[in-house]
């Protein structure tokens, strides 16, 4: 990917702010990504809830000393770190204490304690940031244009026939694909710039 | 949100970095302004413009971004954007860099520069900070006025307000919004440019009259006299007597105000000048005059006398004046101790000095020679996990040398597997440098993920670097105190990491109070499981490599020893290996291997050779312990059955 490095904007906000305020708002930011990691591996409810505690604190109190550095990688390349290893770490200690899991329970860890050893997972968190930032810059625009023009967008994209469209919004058809052209770029646009603000 | 459109927007993340690499695409998506700048915040405001502070998300940094106060005004309009292509001509350390000009969505002129955070020369002036200290910015002023008039510019309005001191230090002329251009002496790019010809300056006198009357010259009040850089000349005197007083520059100034240097204090008044012929005619002059104080010598103002000169050349050089006294002294004493003693003294002390002088080259030259074998030795001790030895190595190399890139290495590895990653850190580059950062701040030893972490990403191909540090580390793991459930995910993700075509490989290890069980059968298309050789000298009840055949069995069990083999179904193989060993049971069933060849004697229990091509059927005579044989029905010789029967029992299938 040939996105421009900066310095991260929001994290560099974080990062001069550092009160409860910029935690909120921390927390509000990534969660939804930690949360989608630990869902794809299958955690239940629960443990999600404390893990993801867990991880955001330690990523938050780390924040002070995170420096971009092209070395050390994007701060999204950081943060599935502490996820993966603190999950691991967090099944292996319920794996020690509570010697009587009940069965399935115990398979179900097993098999995310194996998920996390093997190198696909990599690509799993990956397809989870890019879900992540994908629906979240739709989230963003949606309220930049009229219900009419988004409406016309899921349908366009969905790819319902463009005249069937035209004719039951009552619009013409190059305004369908005007409509389409225009939320598609500010979609794109997004994207990027969620990327580059929180990765 | 359903699932298709779901899907949509997923595909959507990719579609957007590939339209990344389309420069065109790049460019539009990016060109709208008013994303370009963040939320703005008013940093200050002046007759023609506001100022305010806000982030370029195009570059990720903060400016000061300028837009017109007034912008139906078209004059006003006008000078702002003169003033911004005039800046954007000056490219000096000293003079505020313009970023970027444009108009806004609302069609407004805006441009942006450098953001400073720091305060205005006017602010430094008042804390306390030395003399020379408030001199030095004022020469970097003077420096960047001069790059100015050279040019063919004149700012027209210098004054401590319209500078900027950083917080680290650098300085800044702002505010060229009334500068002039002096066409006869300008640049040739500054006559074509046809926006600047639009507006012209002479007109700015009104401005003046708006409070910062003292540092404007004389001529500034009279209508129709010719304003030219002597003008800049007379404010920068009139700073300089800001200094000097420490009071604001008014009409009646009062030269009797002035505190300090006499040379500053005639250098000062001399630009101030009423008569515009009496000031120092270039701001270069004025500038060589600051800098002759600044450095010790006497300004040309001053008129300085010889016992001014000779003060100032011992002040200049304080140091070595006082070094020179010192020395006197010492060399009279000196030498009427060294007249006295120096007849018995002086053959033995030059004998002395020339053998150590001798010893002390010939001990460099050889160190400088034996540097390389150290190196070599200490990567020796290296490999061979000596880490001791090999760090006093390195650092008896580095004592003589210490930019050594190689011993340099060496050390940051050594304290790399020693998990000292933030020691590790200044003797280490690239890959390996990078991993080394991740881990500086965790506590060690790490855990196994982090281990796996590790050794899966260094170098395997840096055959003297990383791949040491990776086998070492892997050593070494294996001799911690791990759970089998660690042992077994560091092996997996090593194998993983070997096989990356594998998606599944079926390796099981237990530990029994009889011994371990590994299980690694039905790895079809595995090379090699040298990684087994890791588990070290172990007491293995039961290995199943059934349908995996690997290459160098012999070196990875080498440390192994084993009760029962099963080996099915595998091709040729060498398999000496098994005369020596004490193996109880062997199971090859369906292999292209003929063991009668290597087994004559072996303590062998149980032995299934079905399906193979065994050859010498004699050899099961020797086998004075077997108690089980499976072969395929009517392979087995009758005499032989017949030497075995009662002892064996014998399984046909």
């Amino acid at each position: 990917m040939t996105t421009p490095r900066t310095r991260q904007t929001l994290l560099e906000k974080l990062k001069d702010r550092y009160d409860e305020e910029s935690w909120q708002e921390f927390q509000d930011t990534y969660n939804p990504y930690i949360l989608r990691i630990l869902r794809a591996l299958k955690m239940n409810n629960h443990d999600c809830q404390d893990l993801q505690q867990n991880i955001m604190l330690i990523a938050w109190k780390s924040l002070p000393k995170f420096q971009y550095d092209p070395d050390r990688g994007s701060f999204r390349a950081w943060i599935s770190t502490v996820t993966r290893r603190e999950t691991a770490h967090f099944i292996k200690k319920r794996q020690k204490t509570f010697v009587s899991l009940n069965s399935d329970e115990a398979d179900r860890l097993k098999e995310t304690l194996d998920k996390l050893s093997k190198p696909e997972i990599d690509t799993s968190i990956t397809q989870e940031w890019q879900a992540f930032i994908s629906e979240k810059a739709w989230t963003n625009i949606v309220p930049r244009f009229s219900e009419k023009v988004i409406d016309v967008f899921q349908r366009v994209s969905k790819g319902e026939d463009v005249e069937k469209i035209a004719s039951e919004t009552g619009i013409s058809e190059s305004s369908v694909y005007v409509y389409k052209k225009r939320v598609l770029n500010s979609l794109q646009k997004e994207i990027l710039k969620l990327e580059r603000d929180l990765g | 949100m359903d699932e298709d459109f779901q899907k949509f927007l997923h595909s959507q993340f990719s579609e957007a970095h590939e339209n990344m690499q389309d420069p065109q695409t790049l460019s539009a998506l990016m060109e709208l302004e008013h994303e370009r700048y963040g939320e703005k915040f008013l940093i200050a405001e002046g007759g023609q413009k506001k100022v305010f502070k806000c982030s370029d998300e195009l570059t990720g940094r903060s400016v000061a971004y300028a837009t017109v106060k007034n912008p139906d005004d078209k004059e006003t309009t006008a000078k702002f954007i003169r003033e911004a292509r005039l800046t954007a001509h000056l490219e000096h350390p000293h003079i505020i860099p313009v970023y970027d000009t444009g108009l806004d969505d609302e069609g407004i002129p805006y441009f942006t520069m450098k953001y400073i955070s720091g305060q205005s020369y006017e602010d430094y002036l008042k804390d306390k900070h030395t003399l020379q200290e408030n001199i030095d910015i004022l020469i970097k002023i003077c420096e960047a006025i001069s790059f100015a008039h050279h040019r063919g510019i004149i700012h027209f309005d210098i004054k401590p307000d319209n500078i900027q001191v950083s917080d680290y230090g650098e300085v800044l002329l702002c505010d060229w919004g009334l500068a002039g251009i002096a066409y006869e002496s300008c640049s040739q790019s500054l006559l074509d440019d046809d926006i600047l010809k639009q507006v012209d300056l002479s007109q700015s006198i009104d401005l003046y009259f708006k409070g910062t009357a003292g540092y404007a010259a004389p001529e500034m009040w009279k209508k129709h006299t010719h304003r030219d850089h002597l003008c800049d000349i007379y404010s920068l005197g009139a700073v300089l007597f800001q200094i000097l007083s420490k009071k604001v520059p008014s009409q009646e100034m009062n030269f009797k105000d002035m505190e300090g240097p006499e040379a500053l204090k005639a250098v000062c008044k001399k630009a101030l000048s009423t008569d515009k012929e009496n000031r120092y005619q270039t701001s270069r002059e004025f500038l060589n005059e600051l800098l002759a104080w600044r450095n010790g010598f006497a300004t040309k103002a001053e008129q300085a006398s010889f016992a001014t000169t000779f003060k100032l050349l011992v002040l200049r050089h304080k140091n070595v004046s006082i070094s020179i006294l010192t020395s006197l002294v010492f060399i009279v004493i000196l030498t009427m101790v060294f007249v006295i003693f120096i007849h018995n003294k002086e053959k033995r002390s030059t004998a002395l000095a020339k053998a150590l002088q001798k010893t002390e080259i010939e001990r460099n030259n050889l160190e400088e020679e034996l540097a390389p074998k150290y190196i070599e030795k200490a990567q020796d001790a290296f490999m061979r996990r000596e880490y001791d030895a090999a760090l006093a190595l390195c650092e008896h190399v580095l004592r003589n040398n210490p930019d050594s890139p190689k011993a340099r290495a060496i050390k940051g590895m050594i304290f790399f597997c020693r998990q000292n990653f933030k020691d590790a850190i200044p003797y280490l580059s690239g890959n390996i440098l990078a991993i080394a950062k991740n881990f500086h701040d965790l506590p060690t030893p790490l855990n196994i993920e982090d281990i796996i972490y590790i050794i899966t990403n260094l170098d395997r191909k840096d055959e003297i670097g990383e791949q040491v540090v990776y086998k070492n580390m892997l050593f070494e793991e294996f001799e911690r105190d791990h759970s089998i459930e660690e042992i077994k995910q560091l092996m997996l993700a090593e194998l993983y990491h070997k096989n990356p075509t594998f998606k599944h490989i079926n390796l099981s290890i237990e530990e029994t109070s009889e011994g371990w069980l590994i299980d690694v059968s039905n790895n079809i298309g595995l090379a090699e499981l040298y990684i087994l050789q890791k588990l070290g000298p172990i007491y293995v009840k039961s290995l199943d490599m059934t349908n995996t055949q690997v290459i160098s069995l012999e070196d990875t069990l080498e440390y192994m020893q084993i009760e029962e083999l099963i080996m099915r179904n595998w091709g040729k193989a060498k398999i000496d290996f098994i005369k020596n060993r004490r193996i109880l049971h062997i199971d090859i069933q369906g292999s292209h291997i003929d063991l009668s060849s290597v087994i004559e004697g072996l303590p062998l229990v149980s032995l299934n050779v079905a399906e193979t091509p065994f050859r010498n059927w004699s050899v099961l005579n020797s086998l004075r312990f077997l108690k089980k044989l499976t072969v395929l029905k009517g392979q087995l010789p009758e005499s032989i059955r017949k030497n075995l029967e009662g002892r064996v029992k014998i399984i046909e299938l």
